[in-house]
């Protein structure tokens, strides 16, 4: 198990960062999905032990709130705010950072060249990390993450500040090193796109509360039934078969057939056949994870 | 540095906690300090602090002949006997305190403000480091610069002084001496820098540190001043200054033996040990700032 929590609540003040959060996520590349203030980035560093917490929670099944050394000793944590080591280049904060995971010098040293290189800084790892723009702070933060190779990612509002060719490039590095080299990746965002690109399981957080978590095709399929159809042959014909069926379908090319409750996808079938067309494809409807997104939003606003 | 130039790679080792953060954090403020040319600016201080006190300090060991006759006057004016290598010791020492202020108002003071201006802090603790080992980190940074002023010279004037020497076992005899300064250049270095850090974990402007560290020792000299001979008349109140409390500290650890040198110094055993207290109460002030002031920074930034 990657990550588990139970009951997990934080306040700052009067302020509830986490209300009785709970979830277990077996690994792969997730994402935690909310808008700003919705307690992703104190979940973030509950998991990473630095901040303490009622309820408990497990990292790599390790308790981070008892041994926050060496659960941070295997994740690489991207942190949202534009920070650098200030007066080192990039190539020395990378390297210095590995000396404090654990690394000896010239392992850091060696690592931190060929990290910087994967994330992409050629020759600006020798100019200094506080020169740069934010675009290569985001990737020497990044590339921070993965000096001393973890087998963990939290990545906290990683595209901040990119440029569209910028946030693309960096969301296939964090896709590549999910898919590519084993990583398991939490990707903290409020960019809804940025979660649906990367990620094949999402956590949605609002106000501190979990409102929805799933594989990511778990909860864009639409789950009422109605299917994308295409059909070679009378399209008309076929419409009204399912109608007579008890159904619904609509639309050119692509029909939108919805089937009555309880029946399955035979009926879609058995209607091509009485109209005597071939189906030529057939997939359940899917909504985008914006319009899941918003649906839990207002739910959740109207609760 | 050869570089891979193909994809990402798997390192073979294993990342784990580690003991030696605080030296890494050090270690790497003093290199970036010395690309600064700021280690090469103190050592030159140093080195002509160094060629200007050895001399001073030799002259003072070999007497000429005249300064003799003034010593036997001065004895028999009732100074009974006059610790040479103490009364150096002390000037050294009284003397380096104002620059050692200094020097932790200008690099000290901007050690932790610079880290939260840059947010760095977030990056630090990502790491598997505790509290303890960046606040160790830093203070050994802090501590190498004032080291400079306070602990070079008092081994470079010992090592000029058993090099002449014509003594046998010059270097037992005055090993006392220099443990002594040693120790008393610690406990000034140390409460300095613990204050400076105290007070650079409290804003994110690291002109305003720096400022704010000097203004501190600036006003806590005056104050001092006023309550111990205006105000109150009351000696003891110079231990409201830190660097007042190091100037006792030293003539505790540099007494001259003579007892009417003492009381001409106007040095009581009272003021000594408040000293010694007053000390241990800034260091352990300024600690708590530090450790709680660090803390919640990293929690809230």
């Amino acid at each position: 198990m990657l990550v588990a929590v139970e009951g997990l609540s934080k306040r700052f003040g009067r302020t509830v960062a986490l209300d009785k959060v709970s979830f277990s996520i077996g690994g792969g590349a997730v994402g935690l999905l909310g808008p700003n203030g919705s307690g992703k980035t104190t979940l973030l560093r509950i998991l990473l032990g630095l901040l303490p917490a009622k309820g408990t929670a497990s990292v790599l099944g390790l308790d981070p709130m008892r041994r926050p050394r060496e659960v941070r000793a295997r994740i690489g944590y991207v942190p949202e705010s534009e920070c650098i080591v200030p007066g080192l280049s990039g190539v020395d904060v990378v390297a210095f950072l590995g000396r404090l995971a654990g690394m000896s010098k010239g392992a850091a040293r060696k690592r931190a060249h060929e990290v910087t290189y994967f994330v992409g800084l050629n020759e600006e790892r020798y100019r200094e990390a506080s020169e740069y723009s934010q675009g290569m702070q985001q990737r020497l933060k990044l590339a921070t993450a993965l000096v001393h190779d973890p087998d963990v990612l939290f990545l906290d509002e990683p595209t901040n500040g990119l440029d569209p060719a910028g946030r693309i490039e960096m969301l296939d590095l964090i896709r590549e090193l999910a898919t590519e080299h084993g990583k398991h990746v939490v990707l903290s965002s409020h960019l809804l796109q940025d979660v649906e690109r990367v990620c094949t399981e999402v956590l949605m957080l609002r106000s501190g509360r979990l409102l929805r978590h799933g594989t990511l095709a778990g909860l864009t399929s639409a789950g009422d039934g109605s299917y994308r159809v295409r059909v070679r042959g009378d399209e008309q014909r076929f419409v009204a078969e399912m109608r007579a069926a008890g159904g619904d379908a609509s639309g050119q090319e692509d029909l939108l057939v919805t089937l009555p409750a309880g029946a399955s996808t035979d009926l879609v079938f058995r209607a091509a056949r009485a109209a005597l067309v071939q189906v030529r494809g057939l997939a359940p409807t899917r909504r985008t994870l914006e319009d899941v997104f918003l649906a839990e939003m207002e739910g959740d606003g109207a609760r | 540095m050869p570089v891979d130039q193909s994809a990402y790679r798997k390192w073979d080792g294993t990342a784990r906690p580690t003991r030696a953060a605080a030296l890494a954090i050090a270690a790497v403020l003093v290199g970036r300090f010395y690309k600064l040319r700021l280690v090469r600016w103190l050592a030159n201080v140093v080195a002509v602090g160094a060629c200007v006190l050895a001399p001073i300090f030799l002259y003072a060991k070999h007497m000429s002949e005249r300064d003799r006759g003034l010593q036997m006057a001065m004895r028999q004016m009732g100074f009974d006997q006059i610790n040479v290598l103490a009364l150096v010791n002390r000037e050294f020492h009284t003397r380096a305190s104002f620059f050692a202020v200094l020097i932790c108002g200008v690099v000290a003071a901007q050690l932790i403000a610079e880290d939260r201006r840059a947010k760095a802090l977030a990056l630090y603790f990502s790491r598997p480091i505790r509290h303890i080992d960046y606040l160790c980190g830093k203070f050994l940074a802090g501590f190498f610069f004032v080291a400079l002023l306070l602990l070079v010279p008092p081994v470079l004037m010992y090592l000029a002084e058993i090099g002449i020497s014509d003594v046998e076992g010059a270097a037992g005899e005055q090993l006392p001496m220099l443990l002594r300064s040693l120790l008393a250049g610690a406990v000034l270095g140390g409460a300095l820098v613990t204050v400076a850090l105290a007070v650079s974990a409290c804003t994110d402007r690291t002109n305003y540190a720096s400022l704010i560290f000097l203004g501190l020792m600036a006003l806590s000299w005056i104050l001092g001043v006023m309550l111990a001979e205006g105000i109150f008349k009351e000696p003891k109140w110079f231990a409201v200054s830190p660097v007042a409390s190091a100037h006792r500290v030293v003539y505790d650890l540099f007494p001259d033996t003579g007892q009417l040198r003492r009381t001409a110094l106007r040095v009581s055993r009272m003021e000594v040990a408040l000293a010694w207290k007053s000390l241990g109460a800034w260091t352990a002030a300024g600690l708590l700032v530090l450790l709680a002031k660090v803390r919640r920074v990293e929690v809230v930034s």
